[in-house]
C-alpha cells in the first residue's frame, strides 16, 4: 500500500520535473522580458474578463465627498442605498476621479471595453482579410485583380481619416468602432493570406489532394488554412495593441466609446480637465494603455520570432547557453 | 519611366475620386445630409427650409454630378460656421499641419543612427536596449504623452506655453516645441526598428561577406554598402510616416490648440459643418497621395534596379 503511494508520488514528481525541464518552459524562464509581458497580459485579460469579481467596488457608485483622493489613500464611503445609511472604510489604490469613483474599478471595467474592441477588431478584420485573401490567391484571375486593386485603394487611405469619416456617418458606438477596424485593417491579412495561398496551391500536396478527387472547399479548409494560421496570428498579435491605441485616440476625440460606458481612452478624455489638480486621473489610465500595448507588442514580436523555425531553435537553445555561461562564470 | 509616372499619377487621382465618391455616397445614401447640418431638435419646417436652401431636395444623380464638378474647381461651398469659402479655411490650415509634421518628422530622423548603432552587433547590449525602447515608444498613446508633457514642462516647470499658436514666424516657435516633441518619439522608434531590421537583413547577404573578405574596413562595409541598400526600405517607411502626420496628428493638434487640418476636420464634424468636412478630407487625401508619389520617385532614384514598364 505504502509502496503504491510511493510509486504514485514518484510518477507525479517525474511529470512535474518533465514539464519543468521542458525546453519551452526553460526558455520562457530565461527570456524574462517575454515572461513578464505575457504574465502582465494574462493578469489584465483575466481582470477584464471577470471585472465584477476583480473590481473592488461597484462600477457606477459615486462618492462626491471622496473626489480626487490621491493614490494609496483611504476614505469613508457612505452607502445610502440602505436605511439607515451605513459607512464603510475604503482603500483607493489608484485614487478617485472627479466624481469620487474608484480609479482601479473604472480601470478594470474600462479595460474590458478597450481590450475587447482591440481583440474583436482583429478577429473581424482578420476573418474578412483571410476570406478575401484565400479567394484571391486560390482562384486568381479577374477576382484576384479586383480584390488586390481594392487593397491598394484602402492601403492609401489613412486609418484615422477613414475612422473619422465612418464614425461621423454611422455615429459613435462600440459596434461601429469594430466596423471601422474591419474596413480599415483587413488588407494586411488579405495580402499575406494571398501570398501564402499562391505558393501553397502550386505544391505537390495540393496536387495530390486534387488528384484523389478533393473539392476546392476541402483543399482550402483541410490543406491550405492550417498553413495560414501562424502567419495570420503573428500579424494579429501586433494588430491588437494598434487597435487599442486607435480606440483610445477615437474615444479621446469623442468619436469612440460614449458614457456611461467607459474605456481607457474615455477615462483619459474625462480626466484631461482635472490634470493640474489631480495628475493620477490622467497618469493611471495612460499607464494602463501604455503597459498593455507594450506587452502585446513584445508578445507579438516573440510570437513572430518563434514562428520561424530557425529563430525558434535559437530561442530554445538560449537557456543552455546562458546556463553554460553561468557555470563558466562561477 | 515617364509612362509609369503618368500611370502612377492617374492611379492616385482615381483613388482620391473614389474616396470622395465614397464620402458623398455615405453621407447622402447611408444617412441624410440634413441631419448632419441641423441640430437634433430642429422643427420639420426648419429641416425643409434647409433642405431647399442647400439644394438637397434635388435628385441624387444631379447632386452627385455637381459634387464632382465642384471638386474639379475646388469649390467646396461656404463654411456654415465661418461664413467664408471652405477652401480658404483649409488652405490657411494646411501650412500649419505641414510645418508641425516636418518638424516632428525631422526629429524622428534621430531613429536612423540609433537603429544603425543597434544593428552593428545584433543581440548585443545596445541592440537589446534600442529594441525594447523602440517598442516602448510606439506603445505610448500620443495624446497622453502630450498631456504629461503639458503637466511637467508647461505647468510644473513653467518653461513653455501649455498650448496655443502664434503664427509660423520666429515669434511662434515656442508653441511648436511641445507638440513636435509629443509626435516625434513614435517616429524615432519606428525609424530605429526598420533601420535595425533592414541593416541586419542586408548584413546576412553575400556581398557583405565579399566586402569583408576583400579586407574593407567594417565602417566602410556598413556605411558604403549595407546602408545604401537598406536606405530603400528606410525611405519608404519615412515617407509613410510623413504622410501619416497629415491627419495622424489630430489628437495632438487638439490638445495643444494647434490650428491644423486634423483639428479642423474634428471641429467641423462636431459643428456639423459639412463643406469644411468635405474640403478637409479632400486636402488630407491629396497631401497623402502627393507624399506617396514623391516617395515612389525617390525610390526609383535610389534603386536603379526598379524599372517601371
Amino acid at each position: 500500500m505504502q509502496n503504491d503511494i510511493g510509486i504514485e508520488l514518484e510518477q507525479k514528481a517525474n511529470i512535474v520535473s518533465r514539464i519543468w525541464n521542458h525546453a519551452l518552459v526553460q526558455a520562457f524562464l530565461s527570456d524574462w522580458i517575454t515572461l513578464v509581458s505575457t504574465l502582465f497580459l494574462i493578469i489584465v485579460i483575466l481582470a477584464a474578463a471577470f471585472a465584477p469579481l476583480a473590481a473592488p467596488y461597484p462600477y457606477e457608485e459615486q462618492q462626491l465627498r471622496l473626489r480626487h483622493l490621491p493614490p494609496l489613500s483611504s476614505g469613508e464611503a457612505k452607502n445610502v442605498m440602505v436605511s439607515p445609511p451605513t459607512t464603510e472604510q475604503r482603500f483607493f489604490l489608484f485614487g478617485t476621479d472627479h466624481l469620487g469613483r474608484d480609479m482601479l474599478t473604472r480601470l478594470i471595467y474600462g479595460g474590458r471595453i478597450s481590450i475587447s474592441v482591440g481583440a474583436l477588431g482583429v478577429i473581424v478584420s482578420g476573418a474578412l482579410g483571410l476570406l478575401l485573401g484565400v479567394i484571391a490567391g486560390y482562384y486568381r484571375g479577374v477576382i484576384d485583380d479586383i480584390i488586390m486593386r481594392t487593397v491598394d485603394i484602402f492601403m492609401s487611405v489613412p486609418l484615422l481619416l477613414l475612422a473619422l469619416i465612418v464614425l461621423y456617418i454611422l455615429g459613435p458606438s462600440f459596434i461601429n468602432i469594430i466596423i471601422v477596424f474591419a474596413i480599415a485593417r483587413w488588407m494586411l491579412y488579405c495580402r499575406v493570406a494571398r501570398g501564402v495561398v499562391m505558393s501553397l496551391r502550386e505544391q505537390a500536396f495540393v496536387d495530390a489532394a486534387r488528384s484523389i478527387g478533393c473539392k476546392d472547399s476541402r483543399i482550402i479548409t483541410h490543406h491550405i488554412l492550417p498553413n495560414l494560421i501562424t502567419p495570420i496570428l503573428t500579424i494579429a498579435a501586433l494588430e491588437v495593441p494598434r487597435n487599442i491605441l486607435t480606440e483610445t485616440t477615437l474615444s479621446f476625440l469623442g468619436f469612440g466609446i460614449q458614457p456611461p460606458d467607459s474605456s481607457w481612452g474615455l477615462m483619459l478624455s474625462q480626466g484631461r480637465d482635472y490634470i493640474v489638480r489631480a495628475w493620477w486621473v490622467v497618469i493611471v489610465p495612460g499607464m494602463a494603455i501604455f503597459l498593455t500595448a507594450l506587452s502585446f507588442n513584445l508578445f507579438g514580436v516573440w510570437l513572430r520570432a518563434v514562428s520561424d523555425p530557425l529563430q525558434r531553435w535559437r530561442w530554445l537553445k538560449q537557456t543552455k547557453e546562458s546556463k553554460e555561461a553561468g557555470v563558466r562564470g562561477s | 519611366m515617364r509612362n509609369y509616372m503618368i500611370r502612377r499619377v492617374g492611379h492616385s487621382f482615381f483613388i482620391i475620386l473614389g474616396l470622395m465618391g465614397m464620402l458623398f455616397l455615405a453621407i447622402n445614401v447611408l444617412g441624410d445630409p440634413v441631419e448632419l447640418l441641423v441640430d437634433e431638435d430642429a422643427s420639420e419646417e426648419a429641416i425643409a427650409l434647409i433642405r431647399a436652401q442647400y439644394g438637397l431636395d434635388r435628385p441624387l444623380y444631379v447632386r452627385f454630378g455637381e459634387f464632382y464638378a465642384n471638386l474639379a474647381t475646388l469649390d467646396f461651398d461656404t463654411s456654415l460656421r465661418h461664413r467664408i469659402p471652405a477652401r480658404e479655411i483649409v488652405f490657411r490650415m494646411l501650412p500649419n499641419t505641414a510645418v508641425l509634421a516636418l518638424v516632428a518628422w525631422g526629429i524622428g530622423i534621430v531613429g536612423v543612427p540609433l537603429g544603425m548603432w543597434a544593428a552593428r552587433r545584433p543581440r548585443g547590449m545596445v541592440d537589446r536596449i534600442v529594441n525594447i525602447l523602440s517598442f516602448a515608444v510606439i506603445s505610448i498613446p500620443e495624446f497622453w504623452l502630450g498631456l504629461v508633457l503639458i503637466l511637467l514642462v508647461a505647468v510644473q516647470a513653467d518653461l513653455l506655453p501649455t498650448s496655443g499658436f502664434a503664427g509660423l514666424g520666429p515669434s511662434g516657435w515656442l508653441y511648436i516645441v511641445l507638440p513636435a516633441l509629443t509626435l516625434s518619439p513614435r517616429v524615432i522608434g519606428r525609424n530605429a526598428q526598420i533601420t535595425r531590421a533592414t541593416m541586419i537583413e542586408e548584413m546576412g547577404k553575400q556581398y557583405v561577406a565579399t566586402a569583408r573578405a576583400k579586407g574593407l574596413a567594417e565602417n566602410k562595409v556598413l556605411y558604403a554598402h549595407v546602408l545604401k541598400n537598406a536606405a530603400i526600405s528606410i525611405v519608404t517607411l519615412m515617407g509613410d510616416e510623413l504622410a501619416g502626420f497629415m491627419n495622424g496628428a489630430t489628437a495632438v493638434e487638439i490638445i495643444f490648440g494647434w490650428p491644423g487640418l486634423g483639428k479642423l476636420l474634428v471641429d467641423a464634424i462636431t459643428a456639423r459643418d459639412l463643406p469644411v468636412v468635405t474640403a478637409s478630407v479632400f486636402i488630407i487625401a491629396l497631401m497623402v497621395m502627393f507624399i506617396n508619389l514623391l516617395v515612389d520617385l525617390i525610390y526609383t532614384w535610389l534603386d536603379p534596379r526598379v524599372s517601371y514598364k
